[in-house]
């Protein structure tokens, strides 16, 4: 949407008027429940989610200062909406991370390196299968808590490290401390399925 | 480099944050080192999966009752 309809539509809003927020909804709601499905994979959780952001936002709406586009704040409180009914909905897990990072020897070398299994030649190929992204899902949905958010937010919904950090209340050293360790843990997560997939996608 | 450094980099080699030099050095490495080679590649892969789950669900138009539930909500709270 264009900046300076933007700003007329944020001026109808900020004024109480249904039919902006009715624009509103047309225009941002699809992409925003979009958002709410990827992050609850349930469509009545997801619409509930939508439901009580849109209701903050609108409510809410003095407090869009104009210095990021729209969609971008909505965006935000649909996360953070997201995020803490995916938080109540399932037990907490805050198991450590650690055995699921790399080990190393003395001299710096990886644990377990020499020996390791290539993975299949094409992950688009693989990645077509809705079973191979249901199993992504999962492993992601296996990470403690607080790794699993962050990857939420910096790769499935592209946040930048200072928004991410926003939404989870840290600074952004802790954003990027933990996606590179959500990161490595989810490799380690998928590497007996992906790895297989290759004898697979051969045989 | 170590493949320990090298490791410790990877998110920010990936996400084009590692300054020059430490790219260089970085680049060096996983050209001699088998083990990195092939470490570096699934950790590429595994974001790019995770960044292709962001490209699920494709955005559709919000169910009528969605609609109106919500623009009854802001309502009842005004």
């Amino acid at each position: 949407m264009p900046t300076a309809v933007q700003a007329l539509l944020t001026q109808q809003i900020k004024s109480g008027s249904p039919r902006a927020y009715e624009s509103l909804l047309k225009e941002y709601g699809p992409r925003l429940l979009a958002t709410a499905r990827r992050i609850s994979r349930n469509e009545d959780d997801a619409q509930d989610i939508l439901q009580d952001a849109m209701v903050l936002c609108l409510r809410n709406v003095g407090d869009f200062k104009g210095d990021s586009s729209l969609y971008t704040w909505l965006h935000r409180v649909v996360v953070t909406t997201a995020l803490m009914r995916l938080r109540k909905s399932k037990r907490r897990n805050e198991t450590a991370i650690e055995p699921l990072l790399p080990a190393y020897f003395d001299d710096g070398h990886r644990v377990g390196a020499r020996g390791g299994r290539q993975w299949a030649d094409s992950i688009d190929a693989v990645y077509q299968r809705l079973e191979v992204r249901e199993l992504v899902r999962a492993c992601i949905d296996k990470l403690p808590d607080t790794y699993r958010d962050v990857i939420i937010l910096r790769d499935i919904e592209e946040m930048d490290t200072t928004s991410a950090a926003g939404v989870l209340g840290v600074n952004d050293g802790a954003v990027k401390t933990r996606l590179h360790r959500a990161r490595q843990a989810l490799r380690t997560l998928l590497e007996p399925y992906v790895a297989s997939e290759r004898k697979r996608s051969r045989s | 480099m170590t493949c320990r450094q090298l490791i410790a980099f990877l998110s920010d080699y990936y996400d084009g944050t590692l300054p020059v030099a430490d790219r260089a050095a970085f680049d060096q490495h996983v050209g001699g080192c088998l083990e990195c080679r092939q470490y570096v590649e699934q950790f590429k892969q595994t974001v790019k999966m995770v960044n292709q789950l962001g490209r699920s669900c494709e955005p559709t138009p919000l169910p009528g009752h969605l609609v109106e539930a919500i623009l009854k909500a802001v309502e009842d709270k005004k």
